[in-house]
């Protein structure tokens, strides 16, 4: 192969990723941009005069703050000692416990919701089980529409971020660092509070700034579980959009949050490399204990009730889905699987289920090879470009859902030509939230290819295509495997792009669980929490195949 | 003198008992002394030193310092340095910090700790660095903090795991002539863990060897040096010439010491009749012709090592090893040329041991 084709390659891995983020991203932000700075004739600064000047928006703004800083530090609060039991303990079923506690945080937020409806909401369990008990007239628990229900959600929700990230880092911390400090005469709570917890503050602060960040954007829970005063900036936007018809005012809304949300990302990605060169990592167990002291247990069954209590919504809402009025019974699933087209309904559920699966397919084909592409691009670690660029792909997911929505709805025509009504913007969403998965994935396994091989695939004659197809693909396959998985469960539970770009033929599940919870009677909430349940199902399934396929080298989050 | 720490047969295993990492071991130490604990990697040394640090807990045996029994003394209560092999400096504190650690530990006053911290900068020659972050500076350097770090308290006694593991030959040697002039200038007493024969010579009065978790040996270095109690310790220290040997008296009186490549009347008798001849490669010299008492060799392998060639020779299939110095006058060893050996029999020794 002659130089000028190896060239070619090489820019072909590098320009069509950048070609679809040009497209997918930079096209729609810089339009978000545009209309929110006034440059499209409002005016210069006018919409974030208008939004500044507008008491009731301020007060979003700082609602959505405010909910997102108390949901961090209550995260924490309550990850904190599990993540110390997980990092220090070993124990039976400690590997299936770490496990479970992720499924609520690869859950679609829409689903979290139903789950936490179905354990507490008006006719959920815990209220059935307590008029049932007590022979009560209402339900005691009386907490949706509440801020209550609202932090719990989070809580609920990123516990899994808090457990994971920090325990990681508690287990690989070098024991010598502490054994040091013992020698130097240090007590371990000297130990603990001036040498353990200053190492580990980076982690924290990087699971603070993650969550952080994930609760800011906060849409699905906020939209089902909260009431109007809940509003978060990303609600907002949505009903600027959907309901108020100003964009003007949703694209300023939109940048502060954008500003709000990529500062974030950048603190985690400081915090976390912080966190990484403080703690010098050494293998896990190292510092393990099977301590046997009533202490040790307390501290054992208190993660273990944690864990229950993450479970207990998804694990409410697969219960609750079975329950109708007259008992047990499959009223939901029989609901969903009708073809019918109801009064309220454009399509059918069949049609919206089908409709996702399409759309995750789609999403499969177009993000993995895009993702496999761009780490192809960013695997040589040293070349000057690969942070920068690795940085800009990864852009996307500080970019909130509806942000996302209303970046196409600005953009994605040129001149007569116009395809925001068409399901492209949904496809170019659900991609370029996917395909970064899928880079993560792929590239800390490329990584761990020795170029040796590489090279050795070369001496015995290979050309790169086929040294690439011969000796890379093989090795990747499982990785490719495993981002192809979460593309198509990104895919699946995607809500607020689609919401916001949806057209009643392009219905799909999440939209379809919203349409069913705005409609009253006791088969439209059970017909929601069926396909809740079949969408956690899938959820899971695909979450089971990625926890199998997973081995040594990769990192968290 | 009498001794501060002694160990009573200290054992410890590991896996549920798979593992034998310490068995029995025993020793005195007296106040200001400085040992090495010297063996191969998995030997049991820093399972020696975790021990009598109480990071770990023996499975029997006791460690006691000045009589007091330790065994249930925590380690941050025990009042002992320990330097890590790989340092365990403090990432979040600079130099100055990472050195008043221990002496913040004993809740001195802060006249007090930086009276001490500026005394070991001066110590270790390291006073520009004291504001400096611990990765921002060399690894020499960081083994002085690490040094410092550890002698800060006072501890009353000073562990060092494998201090110059990591560092370059120069380095090595300047920092192990700078760990006997701290350990003379603090008087500290001092276990020094080594796998390298040579460190452990430079910087102790008595020397421990360990094999598979036995102590196998334990004496001052010319005794080891010059006697290795076993085979192993023999081959550790790098000692090749090793021959069976048999004591005989003759008819006239004298004693005769027999071995594959010679007979000679040796000056000191070992215990037993069937021992082994360590022969020092330096009392091996080749010459080109026939002399009188000369064996006929083959040259097999010529290396050069230092300022000397390492010859290997064989003479009627025995292997023998000669250190030639190099010189201009004379030219390098060939492989594979019939040379003439001489061996000065006085400086061979007779081992209490057969293989």
């Amino acid at each position: 192969m002659t130089n000028s084709r190896v060239n070619l390659w090489r820019t072909a891995w590098i320009a069509l990723p950048l070609t679809f983020l040009m497209i997918a991203f930079a096209w729609p932000l810089v339009s978000v941009m545009r209309v929110a700075l006034g440059w499209d004739g409002q005016g210069i600064l006018s919409p974030f005069i208008d939004a500044v000047s507008d008491p009731y928006l301020r007060g979003r703004f700082i609602f959505t703050t405010w909910q997102a800083a108390l949901s961090t530090v209550l995260a924490l609060a309550f990850g904190l000692p599990s993540a110390y039991v997980f990092a220090r303990y070993r124990f039976r079923g400690r590997g299936v416990l770490l496990a479970a506690i992720t499924i609520p945080f690869i859950l679609p937020p829409i689903v979290m919701a139903l789950g936490l409806l179905s354990l507490l909401g008006p006719s959920g369990l815990a209220n059935d089980a307590l008029t049932g008990l007590f022979g009560l007239d209402e339900a005691p628990i009386k907490l949706l529409n509440t801020f209550a229900i609202i932090l719990i959600a989070h809580v609920v929700y990123e516990y899994a971020i808090v457990v994971r990230l920090i325990s990681t880092f508690w287990a690989n911390m070098d024991p010598a660092v502490q054994e040091a400090a013992a020698m130097l005469g240090a007590s371990p709570r000297r130990v603990f509070f001036n040498v353990t917890l200053p190492l580990l503050l980076p982690a924290i602060a990087a699971a603070a700034a993650l969550i952080f960040l994930f609760t800011f954007t906060s849409f699905g829970i906020i939209l089902i579980l909260g009431a109007p005063e809940h509003a978060t900036l990303e609600v907002e936007i949505y009903t600027l959009m959907t309901k108020l018809f100003r964009p003007h005012i949703a694209a300023a809304l939109a940048l502060t949050q954008l500003v709000a949300t990529f500062g974030m990302l950048w603190a985690y990605v400081k915090l976390q490399s912080a966190a990484v060169t403080r703690i010098r990592l050494r293998a896990q167990d190292s510092m393990a204990s099977t301590g046997r002291s009533p202490a040790d247990y307390i501290m054992r069954i208190g993660a273990l009730a944690s864990v229950l209590l993450v479970l207990s919504p998804p694990l409410a809402l697969l219960i609750r889905s079975f329950i109708t009025p007259d008992g047990l019974g499959l009223d939901g699933y029989t609901a969903i699987m009708s073809n019918d087209r109801n009064e309220y309904f454009y399509i059918s559920p069949v049609e919206a289920m089908r409709n996702s699966l399409a759309f995750a397919f789609v999403t499969v084909i177009l993000a993995v090879p895009l993702g496999v592409l761009a780490a192809y691009g960013l695997r040589n670690p040293r070349a000057w470009w690969r942070n920068p660029l690795d940085a800009l792909y990864m852009l996307p997911l500080g970019v909130s859902a509806v942000t996302l929505g209303l970046g196409y709805l600005l953009s994605l025509r040129v001149g007569e030509f116009d395809v925001r009504t068409t399901v492209v913007p949904i496809i170019l969403a659900h991609t370029l939230i996917a395909y970064p998965f899928v880079i993560r994935v792929v590239l800390s396994t490329m990584r761990a290819i020795r170029p040796h091989l590489r090279e050795a695939a070369h001496v015995l004659g290979a050309s790169p295509l086929a040294a690439a197809m011969r000796v890379d693909l093989p090795i990747l396959s499982r990785a490719i495997l495993v981002g192809s998985v979460f593309a198509f469960a990104v895919s699946l539970g995607e809500f607020g792009a689609t919401l916001l770009l949806n057209r009643p033929e392009y219905t799909t599940m999440p939209v379809a669980i919203l349409n069913y919870l705005t409609r009253p009677g006791a088969i439209n909430l059970a017909s929601a929490l069926a396909m809740s349940t079949v969408l956690m199902v899938v959820a899971g399934a695909g979450f089971f195949l990625i926890e199998r396929a997973r081995y040594r080298g990769w990192g968290e989050f | 003198m009498s001794s501060i720490l002694t160990i009573r047969s200290l054992t410890k295993s590991y896996d549920g008992g798979h593992t034998q990492a310490l068995s029995d071991v025993s020793l005195d130490l007296h106040e200001g002394k400085s040992l090495a604990v010297l063996g191969p990697s998995g030997c049991g040394k820093s399972t020696l030193l975790r021990l009598i640090a109480g990071l770990e807990t023996p499975d029997a045996g006791e460690v006691v310092m000045n009589g007091e029994t330790l065994n249930n003394v925590p380690p941050h209560r025990r009042g002992f340095g320990l330097m890590h092999q790989d340092l365990a400096l403090f990432p979040h504190l600079n130099v100055r910090d990472n050195i008043a650690f221990g002496l913040r530990s004993q809740q001195l006053e802060s006249p007090a700790i930086e009276h001490r911290v500026h005394e070991l900068l001066e110590l270790m020659r390291i006073e520009s660095l004291a504001d400096r972050a611990v990765d921002a500076i060399s690894g020499g350097e960081q083994q002085r903090v690490a040094l410092a770090r550890s002698l800060a308290p006072r501890p009353r006694l000073l562990m060092l795991d494998e201090p110059l593991g990591a560092l370059d030959r120069r380095l090595r040697e300047e920092l192990a002539q700078e760990i006997r002039r701290i350990r003379d200038h603090e008087g500290v007493t001092l276990i020094y863990v080594t796998h390298d024969h040579d460190e452990a010579f430079a910087v102790a009065d008595e020397i421990l060897v360990l094999e598979h978790g036995l102590a196998v040996q334990h004496g001052p270095p010319e005794e080891v040096w010059l006697k290795p109690a076993t085979p192993f310790v023999a081959r550790f220290l790098g000692h090749e010439n090793l021959f069976p040997c048999e004591i005989s008296t003759q008819d006239d009186g004298t004693t005769e010491a027999r071995c594959a490549l010679g007979l000679w009347q040796p000056a000191e008798l070992p215990d037993m009749p069937l021992c082994t001849a360590l022969i020092p490669p330096e009392a091996v010299t080749l010459a080109a012709s026939n002399q009188d008492e000369s064996v006929a060799a083959t040259i097999t392998d010529v290396t050069l090592q230092g300022g000397s060639y390492d010859v290997i020779l064989n003479i009627q299939d025995e292997q023998l090893r000669a250190r030639v110095p190099v010189s201009a006058s004379s030219a390098r060893p060939h492989p594979n040329t019939p040379v003439s050996v001489t061996i000065d029999w006085t400086q061979t020794r007779l081992l209490n041991w057969i293989e």
